[in-house]
């Protein structure tokens, strides 16, 4: 057999063939990639090398050097205490920040999924007639300008705002609540509220594509309602879940609009931080270290959570 | 079971007024006779609505979104249209490495985009900032849905509908025009409105890479400061909140009807 | 062109993908008008080959003419061909008529002939008067003879069905071979149909390739490979065979005990070969007790009896044998109980003798 494949005269125009099919598949692909090549590669790496330069008032010196990030973390004998954790650093808000944005992203996302969830479950196994309905009624929010929703919540939140003048109407309180807004906690929330509608799409999916026989042999062999959510259902929508999270946590880290429109002075993250180097303190080398820093240590906690829990092994577990 | 239906139905209605309810108090004060967005409410007024038609720089900055906007949508889904093709009818080496890279927007925070493109456009092309650079962020961040949009799409057919067609007869010219482009269409129309939508409301990005003409994004951003022009703010927002919820709406409808009737199981 | 010259023509075609070989040595020629099956258990090849002929495959190596032409480097849009889809690939977002004329556009004709020709195609399926429902609006059965129209309608040379009739009730499946069968002899062209079905295949075909990993074991009429199948396989494959299991020993087979049997050999066996005794049920003949048959004859007692109107099937456990026989008899003469000793015999000539 093999020898008349050696010998097939024919074989090198059908080599040609595959050839020229895949070039074809190239060609299509080449437009869209080269954008994202220019738009978002290339940029991407001006940042990097960015990152390496310095700014000398109005000037940039592009010698290479790794002082940016030597800024970041030059130490200081004068610890600065932020929540009872010292940091002994000579400029420590982005150190700062950058702890803060990460527990307020958790925070957010902990939040998120603890919504999403139900809605999920509720969805792929509640829901009979209408579920494209029920779908579009979820997402719609998610596409509807981010500003704007952000800004809702501070009309709900604010001092004079719809909470608190509500409550003053009904006679509950006599002064507004001041602790509403411009804190942490309003920004949890409202990231929470803003990106609660895309975390339910992965999370319905993988509780849609369980193979309803599944539970019916989970309860045939005696698992009770609760057990066999346990043993079943939740881990076979882990995969959509822990997706549902990180499509939440990697962006919500960076926020900007958020805690500029709702956080106050208390409640900054570190995307304000890039906003003002860039802007404001016109010390863009910097801003790119600490942009750079922030996208390597998110890369780096992702990869280790997802070592952690053993995701490969969880994805592969369903065939 | 009873029991559980229920409660699961009653956290679902919490749910959706969590989702909404902020969301539509905006409306509410704005048709609301009152300068702050405060209860009681005083009285119905559409004076909020009727001086936004005197106000010019916003007009400027609605142009200014709609024409990016309408750029954006038309060009993302230009390019994601054979971008999608080629990943889900060529089997191509290294095919599903590129598809990761080209969705590698969904989870790059915006404003490390903007920061990014900002560098290149300014400290290394020397370019000015103009509508052309937010327009051009836009498209970057607008593509990977625009290619998702219509992957879904296409997918979602039998692959012998194309053989069938190149069996008729047709070539793979007239088989894209006569068969795959009809099939896609509702996912093209999606992809539009969804690009056209994501690049109308989004602001972190405009407001880095905007020059001295701005997008209704970045000029309601502006206003937000002043407590004396909430009552505009309420106004436009809830036009922009009511118009990108309808054109969600239907793109939603086109695309789940379009999926509905070419479906090949349901006789 | 010559109306001696096969309208198909296949010299040692294969096909590989990457290192498996799905296809080996195909050599053989359909003629022109004929209905002819390639029956095999799935993945045996016959849907390869099928795309093959339709150009939605190329051949790895190896030669394939239609209608003497070469048809290597010849896309499926050019080729005389038209398929039948095994999912009948409906376009969804055009009506009938739109389906069935979807490749007559590709054909120089002018819109009155090719509205006759949508209308000639629509009466030959029998679906008059349903041209403008939507694809989605059809039923099995309309959607597979819109798949047959819109083939048909573009008149190729030979016509190419993928298991057309499989997604099809038992009931349905029946009405639609014995009007496929009437629609072949009234247009006169090729069918090559795709089955795994062998009874199918031999209610239809005028002649059957049967296939098994990718070559061609046995190319005969129905009746052929019934009645002398080329090997224990295809013996299998079509209808149901008894077997005896032993070595070829002076042109008779030596099964140990049993003794030794005579029979028509098939093909050429070395001496001492594994070979085996095949027995058509129905050429077998029951007797009451034990040893009181004529020669050939086996001894056995009845295990099983199936009731099946006009006929009766027995399993008959012979001693020496690892299965049971299976006997079928005309309802005529009183039944034998279970646990009966009886005596199988059968005609000289009427057993095979088969290589595995």
């Amino acid at each position: 057999m093999t020898d008349t494949a050696a010998s097939d005269p024919l074989a090198p125009a059908r080599d040609r063939e595959v050839l020229r099919r895949r070039l074809r598949g190239y060609g299509l692909l080449s437009p869209a990639l080269s954008v994202t090549i220019a738009m978002l590669a290339l940029p991407m790496a001006a940042l990097f090398l960015l990152s390496f330069w310095t700014q000398s008032g109005f000037e940039l010196d592009r010698t290479p050097t790794l002082a940016n990030y030597a800024e970041l973390v030059r130490p200081s004998a004068e610890p600065t205490v932020w929540f009872g954790i010292p940091f002994h650093l000579a400029y420590p808000v982005p150190a700062i920040l950058m702890v803060k944005s990460l527990v307020m992203s958790l925070m957010a996302t902990l939040a998120v999924i603890a919504l999403a969830y139900p809605m999920a479950y509720f969805l792929a196994f509640r829901v009979h007639r209408h579920k494209a309905l029920w779908i579009i009624l979820i997402t719609v929010p998610f596409w509807t300008s981010y500003l704007l929703r952000v800004f809702a919540w501070k009309v709900v939140l604010g001092f004079n705002g719809a909470i608190n003048s509500g409550l003053k109407t009904l006679g509950i309180i006599d002064e507004p609540l001041e602790f509403l807004l411009y804190n942490p906690g309003a920004v949890v929330i409202t990231l929470a509220h803003s990106w609660v509608a895309f975390a339910i799409l992965p999370i319905y999916v993988s509780l849609e594509k369980i193979d309803r026989s599944l539970l019916e042999a989970a309860s045939d062999l005696g698992d009770s309602r609760w057990q066999r959510f346990r043993r079943v259902t939740l881990p076979l929508s882990a995969p959509g879940t822990v997706a549902a999270a990180l499509l939440v946590f990697i962006p919500t880290v960076g926020d900007y609009v958020t805690p500029t429109l709702v956080g106050g002075p208390g409640g900054t993250m570190i995307g304000n931080l890039v906003q003002d180097l860039f802007l404001k303190q016109n010390n863009a080398p910097l801003g790119a270290a600490v942009a750079i820093t922030m996208m390597g240590i998110i890369a780096v906690l992702v990869a280790l959570f997802l070592w952690a829990i053993g995701y490969a092994r969880i994805r592969s577990r369903r065939l | 079971m009873r029991g559980k239906f229920n409660i699961l139905w009653v956290y679902a209605g919490f749910f959706i007024i969590f989702l909404y309810g902020p969301v539509l108090l905006m409306p509410v004060f704005a048709l609301n006779d009152g300068t702050f967005a405060t209860f009681p409410l005083k009285g119905f007024t559409l004076k909020n609505f009727a001086a936004m038609a005197a106000n010019t720089s916003m007009i400027l900055a609605f142009q200014n979104s709609l024409k990016i906007a309408v750029f954006v949508a038309v060009l993302s889904t230009a390019l994601a249209i054979p971008a999608a093709l080629a990943l889900t009818r060529f089997r191509l080496p290294g095919g599903a490495a590129i598809q990761s890279f080209m969705m590698l927007p969904l989870v790059i925070p915006s404003i490390v985009i903007a920061v990014a493109l900002l560098v290149i456009i300014l400290k290394i092309l020397g370019i000015g900032l103009s509508l052309f650079t937010v327009a051009a962020g836009h498209v970057i961040v607008c593509l990977p849905f625009c290619i998702s949009v219509l992957m879904s799409r296409l997918e979602g057919f039998d692959p012998s509908l194309e053989e069938a067609s190149r069996d008729l007869g047709c070539g793979a010219w007239t088989t894209f025009w006569r068969l795959t482009f009809p099939l896609a269409l509702p996912g093209v129309i999606s992809s539009l409105l969804m690009g056209f939508i994501i690049s109308f409301d989004e602001f972190v990005i405009a407001f880095f890479l905007t020059g001295t003409e701005t997008t209704l994004p970045v000029y309601l951003f502006s206003q937000l400061r002043f407590p004396n022009k909430l009552p505009g703010v309420l106004a436009l927002g809830s036009l922009i909140l009511v118009g990108s919820a309808l054109l969600v709406i239907a793109a939603e409808v086109i695309r789940k009807r379009g999926v509905a009737s070419s479906n090949p199981g349901d006789f | 062109m010559n109306p001696a010259t096969p309208i198909i023509e296949l010299r040692e075609v294969e096909k590989r993908f990457g290192a498996l070989t799905v296809l080996r040595q195909i050599n053989f020629d359909i003629a022109r008008g004929e209905f002819f099956s390639l029956l095999g258990p799935s993945g045996c090849g016959k849907t390869t080959l099928l795309r093959i002929l339709a150009g939605i495959e190329q051949p790895s190596s190896g030669t394939l003419l239609i209608d003497g032409q070469p048809m290597a480097g010849v896309p499926a849009n050019r080729r005389p061909t038209n398929m039948v889809f095994q999912s009948y690939a409906i376009f969804p977002h055009l009506n009938v008529e739109e389906n069935i004329g979807y490749g007559l556009r590709n054909q120089p004709l002018s819109k009155a002939e090719a509205q006759a020709r949508v209308a000639e195609a629509l009466s030959l399926v029998k679906l008059d008067g349903l041209g403008t429902r939507n694809a989605h609006q059809l039923s099995g059965g309309q959607r597979q003879r819109v798949a047959l129209a819109r083939a048909l309608v573009c008149r190729p040379k030979v016509l190419l069905l993928d298991e057309p009739l499989s997604a099809l009730d038992k009931k349905l499946r029946e009405e639609m071979q014995l009007e496929l069968r009437a629609l072949q002899r009234t247009v006169g062209i090729t069918f090559v149909f795709v089955t795994h079905d062998q009874e199918e295949a031999l209610t239809l075909s005028d002649r059957i390739a049967i296939m098994a990993e990718g070559q061609v074991m046995q190319l005969d009429t129905p009746r052929g490979l019934y009645e002398r199948p080329a090997n224990r396989r295809v013996a299998e494959f079509v209808g149901t065979m008894n077997l005896v299991p032993g070595r070829l020993c002076g042109g008779r087979l030596d099964a140990g005990a049993l003794g030794a049997f005579a029979g028509s050999m098939v093909g050429v066996l070395p001496e001492g070969a594994e070979a085996f005794l095949a027995l058509r049920p129905e050429k077998l003949v029951l007797h009451p007790g034990a040893g009181s048959g004529g020669n050939p004859s086996l001894a056995g007692r009845v295990t099983e009896a199936a009731y099946l109107g006009d006929r009766i099937h027995y399993q008959v456990t012979a001693e020496g044998l690892d299965r049971p026989l299976s006997v079928s008899v005309n309802n005529v003469a009183e039944g034998f109980g279970l646990g009966t000793p009886v005596t199988l015999s059968w005609a000289e000539g009427a057993g095979l003798i088969l290589g595995p």
